[in-house]
């Protein structure tokens, strides 16, 4: 995953790239604060997109904490279909990517026809995650801080699959 | 700006105006690799000709929040009418009669809890329930248009009328474009002179060589569609010049505007 191959790039072309993933996760965070209801990510902005390549690598170089990692772990890419839609919020089984309950993590792949078979395959991952407002808990806000057990800080998802874009049932 | 949205500016043709626009548009082609450079007839005056080719218009907007399943059409109705009759009397003293003066409605509207609004039609005349209903099935569908989704068959999800808006317009007659005479081939009828051009060897065809190079000056309202000046040439007008460098070539189009290109390797 981390060996590198000296190639022949257009220079222009990189950037070009490069405009063109930035421009996409642009988009999406557009998106995101301009249909929010929550004041946290409306107003606040706690929230951030990422573009991820196949092999889970972060393509715009932006701070970003959540991880592809811990969805492919589980739901192995093979087994990916079109409008299949991934969650999380679980602190401890993201390996790190979410700080806290209230951070919520979407991640939807992204499919492309392979130049092989023509079937379409997963060449990359789009994941969003925001700080909701309230998650559960103690407190209001989700952020107890004499918690003395995790149960305390709100309703904690592992990775789980939604099954369609629809998200209105648990898939597997 | 291009390159940050991930567009290849060599996909695209440059326009240079402003009376000095075109100085370098030869160099730019050069550094950026780009095919095509079109410039304008009276480049000085581009903006302030395509001000005059735009209708007047006058914006008027009046904030009414309130849940569409609350909407008060009679209160919409009036400031609808309220912000029409203002934006009439500034057409009116902007010397437009009222049979040509236009009238836009909008409305913006929001789901609940949303910081931004999506921008809808509303239909003239009497605005009654029916037309609201309208106008909450248009922001649906401008919504799904442009974030990919709707709340249209969720009855939790309520909808928000946030502001009207009112454009009032009073139309102009546009400038008819017209195709001009096509020349008689040749482009000696619009030569002026000559004179000594430097250009820089690094940047000029390998065969020019660069440096001081005898140019010939031409008259830019002399040319006309179909004319190939090559390059070296200065070409002048009343409020611009387009040099052409060695290695390009500017094409008269249609209506008078150059097309610089690379002679060789396109």
């Amino acid at each position: 995953m981390t060996e590198t191959q000296k190639v022949d790039a257009d220079p222009v072309l990189v950037e070009i790239v490069a405009g063109t993933l930035a421009a996409i996760e642009k988009e999406v965070e557009t998106s995101i604060g301009r249909t929010s209801r929550s004041p946290m990510i409306r107003d606040a902005h706690d929230f951030r997109a990422g573009i991820h390549d196949r092999q889970l690598r972060k393509l715009t170089g932006r701070s970003y904490s959540a991880l592809v990692h811990p969805v492919v772990r589980d739901y192995p890419i093979e087994a990916m279909n079109v409008g299949d839609v991934y969650f999380h919020n679980d602190v401890y089984l993201s390996e790190g990517g979410i700080g806290h309950l209230p951070d919520l993590c979407v991640t939807v792949p992204v499919f492309a026809a392979s130049a092989e078979t023509g079937e379409p395959e997963v060449v990359a991952f789009i994941q969003a995650f925001g700080h909701h407002d309230d998650i559960g808990g103690a407190v209001p806000g989700s952020m107890p801080s004499a918690a003395t057990s995790v149960y305390e800080e709100g309703l904690m998802v592992p990775r789980s699959s939604c099954g369609t874009a629809a998200c209105p049932t648990s898939r597997r | 700006m291009t390159v940050a949205k991930g567009l290849d500016v060599r996909d695209f043709t440059l326009t240079t105006f402003g009376g000095s626009g075109s100085l370098l548009a030869c160099r730019l082609m050069d550094i950026l690799n780009l095919p095509r450079t079109l410039v304008p007839p009276n480049p000085g005056n581009v903006s302030a000709f395509g001000l005059l080719t735009v209708d007047v218009r006058n914006d008027y907007v009046q904030t009414v929040v309130s849940k569409h399943v609350d909407l008060d059409v009679a209160r919409v109705q009036s400031v609808f009418a309220d912000l029409e009759a203002q934006a009439q009397d500034a057409l009116d003293g902007e010397g437009f009669g009222r049979d040509e003066q236009r009238m836009q409605r909008t409305a913006d509207l929001r789901y609940v809890g949303q910081a931004f609004e999506v921008r809808v039609p509303v239909t003239e005349g009497e605005l009654d329930r029916e037309a609201a209903e309208a106008v909450a099935q248009a922001f649906h569908a401008a919504h799904r248009q442009l974030y990919g989704y709707d709340f249209a068959a969720d009855p939790r999800q309520a909808v928000e009328w946030v502001n009207l808006r009112v454009s009032g317009i009073g139309p102009i007659r546009r400038p008819d474009l017209v195709e001009l005479e096509a020349g008689d081939g040749g482009t000696d009828r619009a030569v002026t002179g000559s004179r000594r051009v430097f250009f820089d060897a690094e940047h000029t065809a390998p065969s020019s060589g660069g440096g001081w190079v005898d140019t010939p000056t031409y008259d830019r309202p002399a040319l006309a569609p179909g004319d190939v000046v090559s390059g070296p040439a200065i070409i002048e007008e009343f409020g611009s010049t387009v040099p052409v460098h060695p290695g390009f070539a500017a094409t008269v189009d249609a209506y008078g505007n150059l097309l610089l290109t690379k002679e060789s390797g396109q």
